[in-house]
């Protein structure tokens, strides 16, 4: 008994030796650095020119992995899709990709794990695993290491002005690049059927500024009008919801630097005075105004603070008469396919561009990865290829789309639809540049075009770029994260009275460490302005 | 195993008691293997609780951090009632879970028949269902708009509806029946199965003596099942720090305003590093968790074992 426990005991520390040493070899990898160098010397065009000649001269093709996460699940077709690629990436760089699109909840869980070990794809969305914890564990490349990004991502430095680059910068080092979207969004939107709305007999055709225009501009007396002879007409339906997790930032003109509310700027486009929002009077009548909606006029379902069916879902189902929702253009297309629907498109807001639009997606290196010239050629190439793009966006022509009749749109290839194409993620919006992809049936062809004048006229936050790493504060945020949870819907959905509610939520805060909070980023902010 | 080794074992004996129990060992095997993969090899990755995580160096080269890990669990002015709460519901679950699984499984000893199975199967099934099911049949109950309560049982009795998902004050009572009721086809297996092993002969002596069934109950059947009740509930004592995540995260549907009596050290855990996704912390709560649990544990046995030295665990 004594020797098999021994034997046991024995073999338990080997394994966990064993354990322990692939791991330290693991993380202990360093990529290339002299070649990294020598290409840097030369420091132009030639040297990007160089790398390829030089790759495609030794007959050794690195590959490069990349991957992005979907709504649906392994698209059947991705295989295909990512070979299309590599053929064309072969061509032109002398690199094989592959590409890996899975789950945004199973790949964000894989990835932690992927990164930890070393074994993550060297290319990805910093959406999965989030982009700054993982700049926080180290997981990153520092994509200005030996001029990487200078040398041989020059497209890409061409898609972006300077400081939109500065948005994925970390104390100074610049750990991603950020995507071609909508970066501003307008706020408090409110997306109706036209059909509810003809039947109460609201006029909206009329209520444009201009011919053509998408949305209607209002203020949220005329919302509640409309609102009120709803309920009346529709007695069953629920008139009014929110997804009670973006309350606060796609309805008011408040920048949550840093990625939470506990101190942000109240008003972003005049001053970097970091206050607490939830004692600002925009709070105040926000959470008045639903606490009227709610309490007074019964527009919310009394499940709204525990339901998770998604707005859209509800009114595709015939539940739900209005919603809100952050606009840019194309947004009346957009929620009229997820309704099921037309829709009228209804704006009480500011188009508003937060300091961190430029890092919340951004397409991030693996540290480990083990090229990191091919692996930035291949970034540099997915934002400037448009076939490349078309190719990652829509898939191959006749087997997912066909030109469209007009010549330049494109739409679905024969025989082929939403349900039963093998890819159709639905995501362009994480992928590097969508703005040079063809663009789909439905959309004006303008659109981009569009995109960037919203993009370009938003009301800016002035502390545009501005990124923070709260882990010396992490407690207080823990702490503070678990308060707020819990007043959070009760507020924000008006299920409680704000005058009574927040003055105690602000005072639990505070007690949590607000001020201390609060102080530490209003430092961050300082330092951050000073250098600027 | 302990009898036999103190007698004198001649090597002629012992090579054949040897023989004799290599087919379970290897039985054992499995069950070992899987101990070994799933409990000990992790067991080094406890220095991340007291490390400053960084992928470039990997988790046994990363700096020392001491034990700031730890102060996010104590630095809140939430942390007594995350601990009151984890610490009270655990209590609560140990007694009710053990005086129902014992009386249920009591039952089902004395059934006979087809029906035996149908019950046992039916009373176990929701012990099978995944937190998420759990959550969403417990709404369809108590959903303000539609749900089951509201609607076919205060309506018609012309009482107001309630905002169950808003008062915290029933929540109490919801999680310790959904616990029970989840759990209690599992925990009275094993009461069931000692009670199937005792020995017929006592009964039929009782029976002859003229006992009620009342009086075997309480006279044979508890008594016999002692030593089974105090180590099951010793185990129970050492997880009293962990709780069921799915019971106090999904089945309140994260409601903000039942936080007061649903917030236990797993979900605060859970909402604070849900947006840091830090291991390093996340290692921390586990620490301190199985700490508190082994400390708990050794204490209770020592009780037990100063009051019942043959019932105690070791």
């Amino acid at each position: 008994m004594r020797k098999v426990l021994a034997m046991m005991l024995a073999l338990v520390l080997a394994l966990s030796v064993l354990a322990g040493c692939t791991n330290g070899g693991n993380s202990g990898n360093k990529p290339a650095d002299n070649q990294t160098t020598e290409a840097a010397q030369e420091g132009d065009q030639s040297a990007a020119e160089k790398a390829i000649a030089d790759r495609k001269a030794s007959g050794n093709m690195p590959t490069v992995t990349i991957c992005f996460g979907n709504f649906a699940g392994k698209p059947a077709g991705v295989d295909r899709i990512g070979a299309a690629m590599s053929k064309i990436t072969e061509e032109k760089l002398g690199i094989k990709v592959e590409l890996t699109i899975d789950s945004i909840g199973a790949l964000s869980q894989q990835m932690n794990l992927d990164l930890a070990s070393g074994n993550a794809p060297d290319l990805f969305n910093g959406l999965l695993g989030g982009f700054m914890s993982s700049v926080n564990a180290g997981y990153l490349y520092d994509l200005e290491e030996d001029g990487l990004i200078d040398t041989y991502g020059a497209g890409i430095k061409e898609c972006f002005k300077e400081i939109e680059l500065n948005g994925c910068r970390v104390n100074g080092t610049l750990y991603g690049v950020p995507v071609k979207k909508d970066d501003a969004a307008g706020m408090f939107g409110i997306s109706i059927p036209a059909e509810y709305l003809d039947t109460i007999g609201y006029d909206y055709a009329s209520k444009y500024a201009n011919e053509g225009d998408e949305i209607i501009y209002t203020d949220l007396d005329e919302i509640e009008g409309i609102l009120t002879q709803l309920k009346e007409a529709y007695p069953d339906k629920t008139t009014f919801f929110m997804d009670a997790t973006s309350v606060m930032s796609q309805c008011l003109e408040i920048d949550n630097i840093g990625n939470d509310y506990f101190g942000a700027l109240c008003d972003p486009c005049n001053s970097l005075e970091v206050t607490n929002p939830f004692e600002d009077e925009k709070y105040y009548e926000l959470c008045r105004r639903m606490y009227h909606w709610n309490h007074d006029l019964g527009f919310f379902s009394m499940d709204a603070a525990t339901t998770d069916v998604a707005t859209t879902v509800q009114v595709k189902s015939g539940s739900l008469c209005a919603y809100k929702t952050a606009t840019k253009p194309g947004i009346k297309q957009q929620e009229s396919n997820l309704c099921g629907m037309p829709v009228i498109i209804f704006q009480c807001g500011p188009d508003f561009k937060k300091a961190s639009t430029y890092g919340t997606m951004p397409w991030v290196m693996n540290h480990a990865t083990e090229d990191p010239i091919a692996s930035m050629q291949v970034l540099n190439e997915l934002y400037t290829n448009p076939e490349l793009m078309t190719l990652m966006c829509w898939g191959e022509e006749g087997k997912e789309w066909k030109l469209a009749e007009d010549g330049q749109h494109i739409t679905f290839a024969d025989g082929v639809d939403a349900q039963n194409s093998e890819y159709y993620n639905n995501t362009n919006w994480e992928l590097p540049n969508q703005f040079i992809a063809k663009i789909w049936e439905g959309d004006e062809l303008t659109l981009w075009d569009r995109m960037q004048k919203f993009n370009d006229e938003a009301r800016t936050s002035k502390a545009m770029g501005f990124t923070w790493d709260n882990s010396d504060v992490s407690n207080e945020y823990s702490a503070l994260t678990n308060v707020y949870e819990e007043y959070r819907k009760q507020l924000e959905l008006g299920f409680v009275d704000p005058d009574v509610v927040i003055p105690e939520m602000v005072e639990r805060l505070k007690q949590a460490g607000l001020e201390k909070y609060m102080q530490a980023k209003a430092d961050a902010l300082k330092a951050w302005a000073d250098a600027q | 195993m302990a009898a036999i080794n103190k007698e004198k074992l001649t090597p002629a004996k012992r090579k054949a008691l040897v023989k004799r129990s290599i087919p379970i060992y290897i039985m054992m095997l499995p069950g070992l293997i899987y101990l070994v993969i799933n409990n000990y090899m992790p067991m080094p990755g406890i220095v991340l609780a007291f490390k400053k995580y960084s992928a470039k160096f990997g988790i046994y080269r990363s700096p020392w951090n001491g034990l700031k890990n730890f102060t996010y669990l104590f630095s809140t002015p939430d942390a007594l009632v995350i601990t009151r709460n984890t610490i009270l519901y655990n209590v609560a679950f140990i007694i009710i879970n053990l005086i129902f699984a014992v009386a249920v499984a009591i039952i089902l000893s004395e059934l006979t028949g087809k029906g035996k199975k149908f019950y046992q199967s039916v009373i176990l099934l929701p012990h099978l269902l995944s937190a998420v099911i759990i959550s969403y049949l417990v709404f369809a109950f108590l959903s303000a708009d539609n749900g089951f309560i509201n609607n076919s049982i205060l309506k018609p009795l012309g009482k107001e509806p309630i905002g169950w998902y808003d008062n915290a004050k029933y929540w109490p009572f919801i999680l310790v029946f959904v616990n029970l009721w989840k759990g209690i086809g599992y925990n009275c297996i094993i009461y069931l199965s000692t009670i199937l092993g005792f020995d017929r002969s006592y009964y039929e002596a009782a029976r002859i003596d003229g006992a009620t069934k009342w009086k075997q109950i309480t006279k044979i059947t508890l008594p016999l099942l002692r030593p089974t009740i105090i180590m099951l509930s010793l185990m129970a004592v050492g997880r009293i720090f962990y709780s069921d995540f799915g019971l106090f995260y999904q089945v309140p549907r994260n409601s903000g305003a039942l936080f007061p009596v649903t917030n236990t050290i797993d979900t605060y855990v859970y909402r604070a590093l849900i947006e840091q996704g830090d291991i390093t912390k996340s290692a921390a709560a586990g620490v301190y968790q199985s700490l508190v649990g082994f400390v708990l544990i050794l204490s209770a046995n020592l009780l037990v074992r100063k009051l019942d030295p043959d019932s105690a665990l070791f």
